[in-house]
């Protein structure tokens, strides 16, 4: 493999850890630190998906005064993003600028998707909790299928490129960017944790009743975690969109749900070293696989897809079996009050 | 184009049926289990491929392979419940981890049904996906033989479940085992093998729904996962809690489908059908957030439930 | 060698330590009491027997047969019965399923006669064989309770504060009909009580259990007369 590729292939890894990282950190403030069962993640991740693929050309028509000439944005899609990526070609910030502007589109949709979420969460126990939320998650991609002026329906639209500017270096820009926003979603998170309120939320994982009787507001606790989470979520979502260039309603609970809690199992569920463990892990190894998969297409009478499904159950079975408190089992949390060790 | 057509209601019916099949299977490994089972899934889509094995290549009539469908899928749920469930509640993991274990499963049998329905096309040379079988049926009074058969395996499913479970001595052993492992343990009940044959009995059931679904509609390896809303729906509106709440469950949820959005759709427009899986989200999501019991939880069912 | 030996088991759930060395014995046809005060282990030490805690160290005899790790599920058919505490019921079948369930476990040459039989101890309970057992009053649940156990025929019983929350007249008739079980059909019973004075009334043993360890072991007659131990951990005497 001459150089180049290996720097593509890479730079790639990257983004798509960056991306995975900022949803994951989503999921583990729900599901690691409160202990939600978040089976929806898909529902605040595709909401960002799609807020991008409905918001992002016509933001970008919006700022830059681009002349839609009466063309619909569906219809139209290719021609007025074409017209924008002129203007994010042409200037950085006109690029960092309509992401901006699309993080917050992302950022407000995943803030009321969460809301929603946390409705059933207020009385319902895990497990009907856990199904409530898994039916949220497919009702957003069905309505990306069925409502075409959302998203163009099954062939989706495509969405302006923020990263234009950077003309051949277009790849190493967009995982530069990726990279220092997963890197603020993880701090923001590590930094949560440490607040009241993310003690609160580990005290209603651990012990509800007791948490409880401490006083705490419960429900208005567990609504931040949700929303928080879905938050993130929805700006992983968007930024995944942006990254890849166009979005299909393709969000299914394998991608953004299943695989995600993979992850956080794999690095270990409740520590957030854990998160990042194992999002990277995760990819690595899938990567690897995926290299190694095609050279047994053609030699295998199925498709070596299929190969991909059996690994990853297999994987889950395998940790939760062997290895439940995943590679980073949760350390306490130090709050600066332990006695010094009697060495006197 | 009239709001009410008979032929309507002859489809709702199978699908009721086919759904009560796959529901009530839910509950029950629920009630047993305390965990609602994604791998009911992929129970359904192996048992659809067993019985289209047992078509293509031996050319059996395609409703002689439902007992084989039966035993096939509940054998291999007892995989799923001994190598991977009974480890994780031995060692008292939580819902939340159980219910990943068997969304694991689902996942690791979609690989190996995809494997398989891929190399059954290689070997057979016959096309494995988008499977329909229907013009295999039989034709009785203007109506396609599914419509018998399926409506006739859920009532006798339904009585053989009844008689099974309130009438012999296993039945007591089993919903003893429901409610108290412990004090069922105590008096000498093996809960975990009646708990295995709940699973094979659930699974059972699922696989004989799935070797039906190519007869009205067509089978492929995602059929499961396009089902999985429905049979949870199912079972929620039925009561998670009530056994034979998911045949009112399945009725419901098929009258609400395929009448309702048919008749809808008729009034308002076709793309109205585009939406329809969100009919099974949303009615789960309502019966969840107005009354998680469901329909077997409300008092005229306790009266007459056990 | 006495018919059940306890040997210096160490016993608790998960983490938690709860029995400490704990050592008795039942010999054939006694009726032996296990008091203390409340979270001393003694329905630890109970599951202890039936595998419903974990066993760390130590040993359970019963007629000759090892049952430290014998399945739970095997228990009752080696000839032990537990009248568990709380939760000793099925609630969603009927008192006759109940029976019937027991006995056929059991696995006894007949058993409708062993479900009359039972019902011979407790004739209450005959008007409700149709009923839902949670339809029961707690005095007759405790009934059905302890017949679900007996209709085994078994040859040790373990009760478990079978008088819990019980008005006066039913402690006094459960207690009564302990002993009778033990004097008339020779069942070998430990009994786990907080009514102190009516269980020594018929034991032929008692222990006293406190903080997971055996701190007194001897006849009714010693520990009535041992006034320090009673007052620290059994309060006044109980009526």
């Amino acid at each position: 493999m001459i150089l180049q590729d290996v720097i593509l292939f890479a730079l790639e890894l990257f983004a798509y850890i960056a991306i995975y990282l900022i949803v994951n950190e989503g999921l583990n403030i729900q599901l690691g630190v409160t202990g939600v069962t978040q089976f929806g993640l898909v529902f605040s991740v595709s909401g960002g998906a799609f807020t991008a693929g409905y918001l992002a050309t016509r933001l970008g028509v919006w700022v830059f005064h681009v002349n839609t000439g009466g063309l619909d944005f569906i219809n139209g899609n290719i021609v007025l993003t074409t017209e924008v990526n002129s203007f994010t070609k042409s200037q950085p910030l006109n690029g960092f600028f309509l992401l901006l502007l699309v993080l917050i589109a992302a950022a407000v949709v995943g803030a009321v998707l969460g809301i929603i979420s946390s409705v059933p969460a207020i009385n319902l126990r895990a497990d009907y909790l856990g199904i409530t939320l898994l039916a949220f998650g497919e009702i957003l991609n069905t309505f990306g299928t069925a409502y075409t002026p959302l998203i163009g329906g099954p062939p989706g639209v495509i969405v302006p490129d923020v990263w234009a500017w950077a003309g051949g270096s277009r790849f190493a820009a967009s995982t530069l960017t990726l990279m220092v926003l997963a890197g603020v979603a993880y701090l923001y998170i590590e930094y949560v944790i440490r607040t009241p309120l993310g003690r609160t939320l580990r005290a209603i994982r651990d012990n509800e009743v007791a948490a409880q009787s401490l006083g705490k507001n419960l429900p208005r606790c567990r609504l931040q975690a949700i929303v928080i989470g879905s938050v993130l979520a929805s700006m992983g979502g968007a930024l995944f969109v942006l990254y890849a260039g166009s979005v299909t309603p393709s969000f299914t609970r394998y991608t953004w749900t299943f695989i995600p809690w993979l992850m956080l199992l794999l690095g270990g569920l409740g520590s957030n070293v854990g998160t990042l463990v194992g999002t990277t892990a995760w990819f690595t190894i899938y990567d690897l696989i995926l290299y190694y998969k095609y050279a047994l297409q053609g030699v295998l009478p199925f498709d070596v897809v299929w190969l991909n499904y059996l690994l990853l159950g297999v994987v889950v079975m395998l940790i939760l079996i062997f290895r439940p408190q995943g590679l980073i089992p949760e350390k306490p949390l130090r709050t600066g009050r332990e006695k010094k060790s009697s060495t006197q | 184009m009239a709001l009410f057509e008979p032929i309507t209601v002859a489809q709702a019916l199978i699908f009721a049926s086919l759904l009560s099949l796959m529901g009530v299977g839910v509950t029950l490994l629920y009630k047993t289990t305390k965990v609602p089972n994604f791998a009911h899934a992929s129970f359904v889509t192996l048992g659809g491929y067993v019985n289209f094995s047992l078509i293509a290549a031996f050319h059996w009539n395609p409703y002689l392979g439902l007992p084989v469908a039966f035993v096939v899928v509940g054998g291999e749920s007892l995989l799923l419940f001994f190598l991977v469930l009974e480890p994780l509640r031995k060692r008292k993991s939580s819902v939340a981890l159980l219910m990943i274990a068997t969304l694991a499963w689902h996942i690791t049998l979609l690989g190996f049904l995809g494997a398989y329905a891929d190399s059954l096309q290689t070997f057979l040379r016959v096309p494995t996906r988008n499977v329909v079988l229907s013009y295999l049926d039989f034709t009785f009074g203007g109506l396609p033989g599914i419509f018998f058969v399926s409506i006739t395996v859920t009532l006798v499913a339904a009585v053989a479940l009844y008689f099974a479970i309130e009438r012999t001595t296993i039945g007591i052993a089993l919903r003893a085992s429901m409610e108290n492992q412990n004090l069922a343990e105590s008096v000498g009940i093996n809960t975990t093998r009646m708990l295995g044959i709940a699973w094979f009995l659930a699974a059972g059931l699922a696989g004989v729904a799935g070797a039906l679904l190519p007869m009205w509609t067509l089978l492929n390896t995602s059929s499961g996962d396009t089902l999985i809303a429905a049979m949870f729906c199912v079972s929620i509106v039925g009561g998670l809690e009530t056994l034979y709440g998911a045949f009112a469950g399945g009725v419901i949820l098929a009258l609400a489908q395929i009448v309702g959005t048919t008749m809808l759709a008729n009034l308002v427009g076709v793309w109205l059908t585009g939406y329809e899986p969100v009919v099974p989200l949303l009615l789960m999501s309502i019966v969840l957030l107005t009354n998680p019991k469901g329909v077997g939880g409300m008092s005229v069912w306790k009266r007459l439930k056990r | 060698m006495k018919m059940f030996e306890i040997s210096l088991l160490n016993s608790g759930y998960g983490k938690l330590h709860i029995l400490n060395d704990v050592s008795l014995t039942c010999g054939t046809g006694d009726l032996v009491a296990v008091l203390g005060p409340n979270g001393s282990g003694k329905t630890t030490l109970l599951n202890s027997i039936f595998g419903f805690a974990d066993i760390f160290s130590g040993a359970i005899r019963f007629d000759g047969q090892d049952l430290t790790h014998l399945a739970s599920n095997k228990i009752s058919g080696r000839g032990v019965g537990y009248t568990m505490q709380i939760y000793n019921i099925f609630s969603a079948l009927t008192v006759g399923e109940n029976l019937r369930i027991s006995a056929a476990m059991a696995h006894v040459p007949d058993p409708k006669k062993s479900v009359s039989n039972a019902l011979e101890i407790f004739p209450r309970l005959k008007n409700f064989l149709d009923r839902r057992a949670d339809t029961l009053s707690g005095g007759e649940r405790q009934m059905l309770a302890m017949s679900i156990t007996l209709v085994k025929g078994p040859k040790l019983m373990l009760l478990d504060e079978p008088t819990g929350g019980l008005s006066p007249l039913y402690t006094s008739k459960i207690i009564e009909t302990a002993g009778q079980i033990n004097r008339d059909l020779g069942v070998s019973i430990i009994l786990v009580e907080q009514n102190v004075r009516k269980a020594l009334e018929v034991a032929k043993k008692a222990y006293l259990l406190v903080s997971g360890k055996i701190i007194f072991e001897g006849t009714p007659s010693e520990l009535l007369a041992k006034e320090d131990l009673l007052k620290l951990y059994l309060g006044a005497m109980r009526v």
